[in-house]
């Protein structure tokens, strides 16, 4: 008796080591993160006072170097663009933004981010506690997984996002962006590559683009969506680009016009990949998106 | 049904209560049938061929007991290994030699389009089937008492823990334990508890968090520089042991709960430092399992040199296609055996070579166990390419030292942690040569409960969750 006794207790032990270990390991961790640079840390921080933003997913973060739009334009701008986001995403991000942050004056959209699907949400689950619209959007994908990061503190952090998280506690992510030249062999696949067609979008993310430019209006925020640039060789590969870019405009039912810059980069040496730019481009996007007339007057003096 | 599924974790605790609280006749139905009802979560038509495997090597079994006739004996062996390598050949292969024979048909300018069949590979077909013609060579042979009942024959055959991918248990080891009821004892449940942590830990947060890394690289290696692939090709070197060991360890975790003892079938591998060597310690029932079947009845290394290295090449030739019915597994095996071949022809020369200029001991076995992991994952590429010319495409490309540059490196934060992951486990590998782990804990059940506790939230925090099937189900 006095054996089985004693094993319950191990037992009992272990699961409360478990427990107890689990939440305060992922509170230190949590603190340390939420402490520091990374931009969504900063977003629920609040208090932030930013003349622009910019959102988007992984072309988002190559397109728009924040760095070189504050050295151009002379204002604070801060980019909260990620891999993977989606429209719904962007949408979420800008509300809670604006819920926890002084207004911007102007919104720059990455629109390639309606291709995106939501099941990112799950590598912001560090955030899904401060939103409950990221919450909501992870709950409505999978409700195991919100469940589990609640029984698991230590889950609720198992995303590459913690890792940038720290990575970025002491100098500041804003200059995050790739800075290596795609190499002649992805070139030379690019230029044997087949014809494609692009899909066209979800309406759920089309409806996040009007949700955000009519969040943007109703608080005299300006928005532009612009398509960032394309790899000349691979933009060539689209055969209904001109069709798909028409049809979206169509369903935004904007009055607006989509900047397109797909075509603007013609150097090779300015892109890391297919899809996205390296750090060699970011100051001739700002001079471009300058030329286009998206900023605000009061933002180019 | 994978371990590593919400779905496993409520079948083991109710397959556990029914088998505890069974004896006997009835206990082996509860194996039986709670095995069966795990394979059918894949597909429960394939049990037929489970079932054919098992009828066929059981009443062959009872033949070979029954005559003593070397003509009659030889006769049932040849009809055991027809069926069990029949059944293997047309779920596993058909497909392969129809393509091949088409391929060289093609070559030498005789057009022709033979059907493609439409066939499913069902998991662990090559474990089982290996498994029963085991016993039936063993029957033959001699080795081992024919088993009467089929009932706890039909529960070796298709136990779960091991049934789909391994290891591959012997009937001379794992029959007599079916034999016996056994209790649940403490310490028991302790150990295969803590094999089944670790396990899941070698799975879930190593394996599955290094393909993140792995699969982008080979699905498309012309997208990633030089180090890119690098990385790539180490960290695959890593997930498929992690992979395959996780599965194993969780394979004798659960048996060693029920009371059963199965033989460890990975031993650090990545330790070695001889191809020998390495085959001493990976995959260790398949390699025996080659070694006792294949090798020695080919003449081993009885027959002079020219001979022991056809029997090397054979068997590792063999080796190879037996994980798939590719060309780039059977060129995966060939190496290996050109390894072993290699290794004998010129590893006495090096050795002494090193030691003639005065190398310590020590950096001599350093430095041979850095050169067998490089040359096994040179061998790796091929086992995980996509094609035969994807795994050359990489290979040159590897090779481009020059070329070698971080900022070039994809997905940063996933090599940083996968490259963290696998400095820890190499270095809990290293702790396991000096300290015997499992009696300390033994000793120190504090530190069991702390290291326990230490797996799970590492599982929780680094942990890679999409219920990813271990990578031995496709063989």
């Amino acid at each position: 008796m006095k054996m089985v006794h004693r094993r319950f207790v191990g037992l009992i032990l272990l699961l409360a080591i478990v427990v107890v270990g689990d939440r305060l390991i992922a509170a230190c961790l949590r603190t340390v993160a939420m402490d520091g640079n990374f931009r969504f840390a900063r977003l629920y921080s609040g208090d932030l006072q930013n003349e622009v933003l910019f959102l988007g997913n992984s072309r988002g973060v190559n397109t728009f170097y924040a760095p070189s739009f504050e050295n151009q334009l002379g204002v604070s701008c801060l980019n909260l663009s990620y891999n993977g986001l989606s429209a719904e995403l962007c949408r979420d991000l800008l509300l809670d933004y604006l819920e926890h942050n002084s207004s911007p004056a102007q919104v720059i959209v990455e629109v390639t981010t309606v291709m995106d699907k939501s099941t990112t949400v799950s590598n912001l689950k560090p955030f899904w506690h401060e939103s409950r619209r990221l919450e909501a959007m992870a709950s409505s994908l999978d409700k195991r997984d919100v469940h589990a990061a609640k029984l698991s503190h230590l889950y609720g952090l198992n995303c590459e996002m913690h890792l940038r998280m720290l990575y970025y506690r002491n100098g500041s992510d804003q200059a995050w962006i790739n800075r290596y030249t795609i190499s002649t062999d992805l070139l030379e696949e690019v230029s044997d590559a087949p014809d494609e067609q692009w899909p066209q979008p979800d309406e759920s993310q089309i409806v996040a683009l009007r949700q955000i430019w009519d969040a943007c209006t109703q608080r005299g925020i300006q928005c532009n969506f612009v398509i960032g640039p394309y790899l000349p060789d691979y933009k060539k590969l689209v055969t209904n680009y001109d069709r798909w870019k028409t049809e979206l405009a169509d369903r935004l039912e904007l009055d607006t016009e989509l900047v397109d810059l797909s075509d603007s980069i013609t150097d090779c040496d300015m892109f890391c990949d297919r899809l996205h730019t390296n750090h060699k481009a970011s100051d001739r996007i700002c001079e471009l998106l300058v030329q286009a007339g998206i900023f605000g007057s009061e933002l180019q003096e | 049904m994978l371990f590593n599924s919400l779905a496993f974790l409520g079948f083991l605790p109710v397959f556990c209560l029914l088998y505890f609280a069974t004896r006997g006749q009835i206990r082996l139905w509860v194996c039986v049938l709670g095995s069966y009802y795990f394979y059918a979560q894949w597909d429960w038509r394939f049990l037929s061929l489970i079932l054919v495997s098992t009828v066929v090597d059981f009443v062959i079994g009872l033949r070979l007991d029954k005559t003593d006739d070397p003509g009659q004996r030889k006769w049932l062996l040849l009809i055991s290994m027809a069926v069990n390598l029949g059944i293997l050949g047309f779920f596993k292969y058909c497909n392969f030699f129809i393509d091949s024979f088409t391929a060289m048909f093609d070559a030498i300018g005789w057009s022709s389009s033979p059907p493609h069949l439409n066939v499913i590979l069902p998991v662990g077909i090559s474990f089982y089937t290996f498994q029963t013609m085991s016993y039936t060579i063993d029957v033959f042979r001699r080795k081992i008492e024919v088993e009467r009942s089929l009932l706890r024959f039909a529960t070796y055959v298709a136990f779960f823990p091991q049934l789909v991918a391994g290891p591959i248990v012997r009937a001379s080891q794992m029959l007599p334990q079916l034999r016996v009821d056994h209790a649940l004892v403490w310490d028991r449940f302790l150990s295969g508890g803590t094999l089944v942590v670790w396990g899941l830990f070698l799975k879930v947060a190593i394996a599955d968090s290094l393909a993140l890394v792995v699969d982008g690289r080979f699905e498309n290696p012309a997208a990633h520089s030089a180090l890119s692939l690098a990385i790539g090709v180490v960290f695959y070197a890593f997930q498929i042991y992690c992979d395959f060991n996780g599965y194993s360890t969780i394979a004798i975790g659960v048996a060693r709960i029920l009371g059963f003892d199965f033989l460890d079938n990975f031993n650090r591998p990545y330790f070695s430092a001889s191809f020998s060597e390495f085959w001493q310690r990976w995959h260790i029932s398949l390699s025996t399992w080659l070694r006792d079947y294949l090798y020695i009845p080919l003449g081993g290394n009885h027959h002079g040199v020219g001979y022991t290295y056809r029997n090397l090449m054979l068997t590792m030739l063999l080796g190879g296609l037996w994980h798939g019915a590719a060309w780039r597994f059977v060129l995966w095996g060939g190496l290996h055996g050109l390894y072993l071949v290699a290794q004998r022809v010129f590893g006495g020369p090096i050795v002494d070579f090193l030691q003639a200029i005065r190398i310590p001991q020590v950096v001599c076995r350093q430095l041979m166990i850095a050169t067998v992991f490089c040359f096994t994952c040179i061998g790796w590429v091929f086992f995980r390419a996509e094609s035969a010319s994807d795994a050359f495409f990489v290979l040159q490309k590897i090779f481009r030292v020059s070329e070698y540059q971080f900022a070039n490196v994809t997905q940063k934060f996933h090599v940083i942690k996968g490259g963290m992951l696998i400095a820890g486990l190499v270095l809990a590998e290293w702790v396991s040569f000096r300290v015997n782990v499992p009696r300390l804990m033994t000793a120190y059940p504090v530190l069991r409960i702390v290291g326990i506790a230490f797996l799970v939230w590492s599982i929780a925090f680094l942990g890679t969750f999409g219920e990813n099937a271990f990578i031995y189900f496709q063989f």
